[in-house]
């Protein structure tokens, strides 16, 4: 054991695989920033270069792309509030809220830290826990899959329409209406498809999130006619950068980095669950638990720590059923899955026996990716930091070529600019009335997960839907938490109104 | 009587959800159920917002949100613009279109230093060209030009 250990760790040590972290997190960093290009594409773009290498070479040059690429998007989510990846949209809410005020260097530094720390953990549970924990996501079935999507999307709605439960739930509820767009899955027959060819697959939530996000984030730009996003909210200050997270912050939010570590390790190893979910959440339950659930929505670091540490650890979390059962925990997972296949690794049993060199090289080789993920990070948004400076006249045509030719680069399709663009105008009509981008967002992503959840629960119960829920415990659960979380912003209305009457 | 924002979207919606429902109609069983029970808490859900959004304005405090409209029309105009751009990238070609978008929005915007037009778009066409031609093999739209 102590030879393999030895092995293990010289190997990971080595220059060679040094070279290819530093390479899989820059090349992380740069997709994870740009919006529209996601995690899953860039492990898709980088896998081909993988062929050459030998396995553990391979595969820790993609996982730390994977992990860099899920905390890359919050560096624009940071300064521009606009997310670079989906699971970035929590975090875009409180740090862009901080960049106004001058404190784009604590957003990032909290940002990047939490990522850090969420990430490292994340791998040293797939290192010591993941059989284990794997056997949880063996006793979900379709109706947890659905109870899961519907309470996600509860979720959401409640954190970002706040009172306006109601309008937040109206997105969510669109956001699944259009999910169902395209080809039913179990008959092949098109749904709403009015008569275009190119819906046929599906309205494509990538563009669709661009331009509820980028799109609309330009056209609010623009219509705050400043010189600069600085001068028209904040300057970039060079005071607040510091390199590494202050003590105070760090007391700050310990509780919210325990709490979110759990959520991000449980929600990582349910598959399709993803890192939209798992920053989602875990937001939502920091506020539930902040003593001050009102600075939420305005600066508020337990938000950004919250966020940044579950969708992390969702990375280590999704590798679990990948390596132990061959279930990707997340659609990038998905794909290294298939780099597991190309490489000659078979998930099971085998790779922690008779590839357990390999296997053992990649969690520690991503353990220390996620590190170096941070020194680079830091060294690297410092630099961004200072575009918040920029003329908006040069940064808003930059952003919307860039919005363009990420919508395009997916499928190469030019209808899928066209959704960013309907999106885009749709977004700004609803940042302007209170509705959240968010929560439509998310059920999109959703929608498929809870129709086939709910199709396949109806089957399976043979009509007696509700029985079959109410007689298997975690529905139970999911229900229970549906319903507190819907009840929850009036009862605490409620209580407000009272003790403020009662003063 | 002027329609608070809210009402008119509630009433778009509940719109919206009706040609969903009776869209569903025509689908295969199964295929058919997750969509009219969405249809159905759409609408529902937007009776609910038209009804607080009445209640609201009855009660003399106006239309549920104030914030309302664009400042100007600025924005649309970006989004006429960027509409132009994504057709003439089809027709003309993606690198030229992009060239001309940029210079173009630059002037709206009131950019003003020379400079900043050839760095910004020299940046952008070599960051795109380089990238996604280059490196990524990405057929982008030639169209007419390049």
């Amino acid at each position: 054991m102590d030879s393999l250990f030895m092995s293990v760790l010289l190997h990971t040590l080595s220059f060679k695989v040094l070279l290819v972290m530093v390479v899989g997190i820059l090349a992380g960093l740069l997709v994870g920033a740009l919006p529209g290009f996601q995690a899953n594409m860039g492990v898709a773009l980088l896998l081909p270069l993988t062929f050459g290498m030998s396995p553990e070479v391979g595969i820790i040059m993609l996982v730390s792309l994977y992990a860099s690429a899920i905390y890359g998007g919050s560096i624009t989510a940071i300064l521009f509030s606009t997310p670079g990846t989906t699971a970035s949209a929590a975090t875009a809410i409180e740090g862009y809220e901080l960049t106004k005020q001058g404190k784009s260097g604590t957003a990032i530094r909290i940002a990047t830290w939490c990522s850090a720390i969420g990430g490292m953990l994340g791998a040293f549970s797939l290192l010591f826990i993941s059989p284990p924990l794997s056997l949880i996501s063996l006793k979900f079935g379709p109706p947890e899959y659905f109870l899961i999507a519907v309470f996600g999307l509860i979720t959401i709605a409640s954190i970002s329409s706040g009172a306006l439960l109601v309008k937040g739930l109206i997105a969510g509820s669109v956001g699944f209406l259009l999910s169902t767009v395209g080809l039913d899955l179990d008959s092949g027959y098109p749904r709403f498809i009015f008569g275009m060819s190119f819906l046929a697959s599906g309205i494509s939530f990538v563009p669709a999130v661009i331009g509820l996000f980028a799109m609309s984030q330009v056209m609010s730009m623009v219509e705050q006619s400043s010189g600069s996003i600085g001068s028209g909210v904040a300057h970039y200050d060079k005071k607040d950068w510091k390199f590494l997270i202050t003590l105070d912050e760090l007391k700050q939010v310990k509780n919210t980095i325990l709490r979110s570590l759990g959520i991000g390790m449980v929600i990582g190893v349910l598959p399709g669950a993803g890192a939209d979910v798992a920053s989602w959440v875990s937001y939502h339950e920091a506020k539930r638990f902040s003593k001050h659930p009102e600075k939420f929505g305005k600066g508020a670091i337990d938000g950004i720590a919250a966020a940044e540490v579950a969708k992390n650890t969702e990375c280590g979390g999704a590798l679990i059923p990948l390596l132990t059962l061959g279930i990707p925990g997340s659609t990038t997972a998905a794909i290294l899955l298939g780099a597991l296949v190309m490489h000659g690794l078979v998930p099971g049993r085998e790779l922690f026996t008779k590839y357990a060199e390999i296997t053992y090289t990649i969690i520690i080789g991503f353990i220390l990716a996620n590190f170096l993920m941070a020194v680079v990070g830091m060294l690297v948004s410092r630099h961004i930091a200072k575009l918040t400076n920029l003329d908006v006249g040069i940064l808003v045509p930059i952003i919307v070529t860039l919005t363009v030719i990420g919508s395009y680069a997916l499928g190469n399709n030019i209808y899928d600019i066209w959704t960013m663009l309907a999106f885009g105008i749709l977004g700004y009509f609803m940042k302007n009335h209170g509705y959240h981008p968010a929560a439509l967002v998310l059920g999109l992503i959703l929608g498929p997960m809870a129709e086939k959840g709910f199709r396949q629960s109806l089957t399976l119960s043979n009509g007696n839907l509700l029985e079959y829920f109410f007689t298997r415990p975690i529905s139970v659960t999911l229900i229970i938490l549906i319903i507190l979380t819907l009840v929850g912003p009036f009862a605490a209305e409620r209580i407000r109104k009272k003790r403020r009457l009662a003063a | 009587m002027l329609m608070g924002a809210d009402t008119v979207v509630a009433l778009v919606l509940i719109g919206v959800s009706a040609v969903f429902y009776h869209l569903s109609m025509d689908l295969t069983d199964g295929g058919d159920i997750f969509p009219k029970l969405l249809s159905v808490i759409t609408a529902g859900l937007s009776i609910i917002l038209l009804i607080m959004d009445i209640r609201k304005a009855k009660s003399g405090q106006g239309a549920t949100d104030k914030s309302g409209g664009p400042k100007n029309y600025r924005p649309y105009f970006i989004f006429l613009l960027a509409v132009l751009y994504v057709a003439s990238v089809i027709t003309i070609g993606f690198f030229t279109s992009t060239v001309f978008f940029m210079v173009l929005i630059m002037i709206c915007l009131g950019v003003k230093k020379i400079a900043n037009y050839f760095i910004a778009v020299a940046c952008v066409f070599s960051f795109y060209y380089f990238l996604f031609d280059k490196f990524l093999h990405v057929p982008l739209p030639r169209g007419l030009l390049f």
